[in-house]
């Protein structure tokens, strides 16, 4: 019965989203303000109607009641709180309910957060974005309605899936559809100044905030399904190149080149059309990621969201890029060029674009790699999946020539024909920082690799400390010499610097161990510095699951001391045993044990040991990451100037 | 093909006496193999096995993975190590079984090779574009006194034939 009322109560978000393209378009056709406000009901409405929905499958799930069939497949008695609640988002329709809702609220806050220099540009933005909603609604009514019912109605669910029961997949989700759905507003944006045929005042900022909220969460989103991969799949590392996590990247990518390009966009005028289509692109991969998810044509581990809702995905991207592609085919050309042409000396905007291009091909790498298995089977018939080997080919020297763009995009300054004093400063920075870097690579114990590896790490290091000395410099120097406002360079300064200690901490990877161990209770072994101690396997009660926990106490030589506790969990609904990766981090490495096997008896256990240097730096720069974006949103204002004006 | 038929026929009866005559496979089991390699077998072992995808995961190497097929695959690996193959011959044996689907990326032979060149070839096509759009630029050099005076004498002549017309 409350099924059918969640039922309805979507169908009516979906009436009143049909009714904000009817009320935005009369607006569009009409010129009349009061169209706008209607548009603006409608999408309230639609919001409130999405929650209600939303309420009634949190109900649901809350009082674990089967009689609901997605309750019944996702879910079961034994859960603790937050997985009965993250079970919303473990399969295909709820995590694409989810995603509608956000984009309902990011849609609705930008209906009505707009600045007033933008008036002329929210009918249009309105239509865009409620035709993107329309679709998502009827995906939801027609091919994946959460609210069908399950009968007889079962005594216990099925349970969710093992691998989504972990805190980290708690967030991921959520974050990751924030990022999506804020990547629509530049692109309802640039569509609406594709069809008015000019860019208004508020435009840059108002699409500039969007983009970095966007970026923000994608950020977010991609780190806390890095660190989930990395606690619960038990192959010792974060990123996989899988094609859904591919799909996650992509947006990144783009919104990382739109952020760029408006800031070249406000400085000089310059961009413009670039901004559009990069724009178009972010949100674009965004609903592709979710395609090659769903429609199964790639396998992924994310395959467990397989459903028939692949060709209506396919029609639904091609319109979308067709639809786009007509509008700017027609309509690109009123937009006018700067006054001026672009100085393409040694200058930021040089580099700026040159960043651009590395960013775009390391875009063009990843797609390439990830639809390769379909292109592969098209021409030479045999399906060829591209996995982590040939990314890795290309992803070390995009990272070292982005290393170097950001330095000297950082310390060249707008129009200006070459480096000026911080070239001295620059060249100075490289000595003490070689020595910084030789310290770091002793005391991270890089010396032990040796050839390819160790030069990797050796350039790789001293580039980064470089480039994080310079750009500390740089902010140094504008500080002390330039008036105004600061924040969002502040900002950028603090992000670019966790660029580089995120590509510090990818470099751990060219120095990873790892063995095999069998040991009996009571014996020890050494590997690493580290003396271990297995005192056999125990049983152990937490939450839903039984684990059979398999301790290592630890000592090293540094003076580390503890217990990792590798361990296969049993849950309640599911036959098999899951792994539980016992992990020990410290700032250079981490200590991470997967319990291989172990005898009947539980005296006997083979454990996997890997060192995995530097992974807890990767972490740490999602931190500056973030704090960076943090600040660039606090900046209060940055508007574009006017054609003639550059 | 011979030569591939007989590393074949090897392996299988390799397969087929790991089977019968040792313990039952496990991480457990192969870890006790490796034990007794020399580094360099170690190495060749590694390597290998990293180009080797787990062909019942995804995106997992069968190092990276301890599904059965996968420690039956490193199994193989080690037979074909321990029985004095080379390394290409242990790829074509597995390239045989399986096809080019079971290396974890794309081969460097026929049409493949655009996998690996394509952004090579997208990086020197931007860059060139780059260059000659910076070199049309660079000609915007002020104009002299006789062209401007040419121009506005072409533009009032397009103004007057507009009048006319």
């Amino acid at each position: 019965m409350l099924a059918d009322y969640g039922f309805y109560l979507l169908l009516l978000a979906f009436i009143s989203n049909l009714f904000g393209i009817a009320a935005s378009t009369s607006a569009v056709l009409s010129g009349q303000k009061r169209f706008f406000h209607a548009t603006q009901a409608g999408s309230l409405t639609t919001m409130a109607l999405a929650i209600g929905a939303a309420a009634v499958l949190v109900t649901y799930l809350l009082n674990g009641d089967f009689s609901l069939g997605y309750v019944f497949r996702n879910s079961s008695l034994d859960l603790p709180l937050r997985y009965r609640i993250s079970a919303f988002w473990a399969a295909l329709e709820g995590s694409h309910f989810l995603w509608t809702i956000i984009f309902t609220a990011c849609s609705t806050v930008a209906h009505f957060s707009y600045s007033r220099a933008n008036a002329i540009l929210m009918p249009y933005v309105s239509i865009a974005l409620n035709v993107i909603l329309a679709c998502m609604y009827f995906l939801l009514v027609s091919h994946s309605d959460p609210f069908a019912l399950q009968f007889p109605t079962p005594t216990n669910g099925l349970g969710l899936n093992t691998l989504l029961q972990n805190p980290y997949m708690v967030f991921h989700p959520p974050a990751l559809f924030l990022g999506y759905s804020a990547c629509a507003i530049p692109f309802a944006y640039a569509c609406a100044v594709l069809c008015l045929g000019d860019i208004p005042k508020g435009w840059l900022r108002t699409v500039r905030r969007w983009a970095l909220f966007a970026w923000s969460f994608l950020t977010l989103g991609i780190f806390l399904g890095g660190r989930w991969a990395y606690v619960e799949l038990g192959w010792a590392g974060y990123w996989a190149w899988d094609p859904v996590e591919n799909s996650s990247f992509l947006p990144w990518l783009f919104t990382t080149m739109l952020l760029h390009a408006l800031f070249v966009q406000e400085r000089t005028g310059q961009l413009k059309h670039f901004t559009l289509i990069v724009a178009f692109l972010s949100l674009f991969f965004s609903f592709f990621g979710t395609f090659i998810t769903r429609s199964g044509i790639i396998s992924s581990v994310h395959s467990f969201a397989q459903s028939p809702v692949g060709p209506f995905y396919l029609y639904y991207l091609l319109a979308l890029a067709v639809a786009f592609l007509i509008l700017y085919a027609l309509r690109a050309k009123l937009i006018l060029p700067a006054a001026s042409g672009i100085n393409l000396g040694l200058s930021k905007e040089t580099l700026l674009i040159m960043t651009q291009y590395l960013l775009g091909l390391f875009a063009v790498i990843v797609v390439i790699g990830t639809l390769y298995p379909i292109v592969s089977e098209i021409v030479v018939g045999s399906r060829i999946d591209v996995q982590a080997p040939y990314f890795n080919t290309f992803a070390p020297y995009i990272g070292f020539a982005l290393a170097i763009g950001i330095v000297l995009g950082n310390l060249l300054r707008f129009g200006s024909k070459g480096l000026g004093r911080s070239k001295t400063a620059a060249l100075l920075l490289a000595l003490p920082t070689l020595f910084a870097s030789l310290v770091f690579l002793h005391c991270g114990d890089a010396f032990r690799s040796v050839g390819y590896a160790f030069a990797m790490q050796f350039v790789g290091t001293w580039l980064c400390f470089w480039g994080i000395s310079c750009l500390v410099y740089d902010l140094f120097v504008r500080l002390k010499y330039s008036f105004g406002r600061q924040t969002s360079y502040i900002g950028a300064t603090v992000a670019h610097i966790g660029v580089y200690i995120a590509i510090l901490g990818f470099l751990g990877n060219y120095r990873g161990l790892d063995t095999l161990i069998t040991l009996k209770a009571g014996e020890s072994t050494n590997f690493y510095g580290y003396d271990m101690r297995f005192s056999g396997v125990r049983i152990e009660k937490q939450e839903n699951a039984e684990l059979y926990v398999a301790p290592l106490h630890f000592s090293s030589h540094k003076g580390y001391k503890g217990t990792v506790k590798a361990a296969r969990a049993k849950y309640p609904t599911k036959d098999e045993l899951i792994n539980e990766i016992g992990i020990y981090d410290s700032f250079w490495h981490d200590l991470y044990v997967v319990l291989a096997d172990f005898s009947r008896s539980g005296t006997e256990a083979t454990f996997q040991i890997f060192i995995n240097p530097t992974v807890k730096i990767v972490w740490i720069s999602v931190f500056f990451l973030l704090l960076g974006s943090l600040i660039c949103l606090g900046d209060r204002y940055r508007g574009l100037k006017p054609h003639g004006e550059n | 093909m011979t030569s591939i038929r007989h590393i074949y026929l090897a392996a299988l009866v390799g397969l087929i006496s790991c089977t019968i005559y040792s313990e039952p496979l496990s991480i457990t089991s192969l870890h006790k193999r490796i034990v007794g390699l020399d580094s360099d077998t170690v190495t060749r072992y590694q390597s290998l096995g990293d180009q080797l995808r787990c062909p019942t995961c995804t995106g997992l190497s069968i190092m990276q993975s301890d599904a059965m097929f996968s420690l039956q695959i490193r199994s193989a690996v080690l037979d074909l190590l321990e029985e004095g193959h080379s390394d290409k011959g242990i790829k074509d044996f597995f390239r045989q079984r399986y096809g080019e689907w079971i290396f974890r990326a794309p081969p460097t032979a026929g049409f493949h090779w655009l996998a690996w060149i394509l952004p090579a070839i997208l990086l020197v096509f931007a860059l060139a574009a780059l260059y000659f759009k910076h070199r049309k630029s660079e000609s915007l050099r002020p104009m002299t006194r006789k062209e401007i005076l040419d121009q506005m004498q072409d533009e009032l002549h397009h103004y007057r034939q507009g009048f006319q017309g």
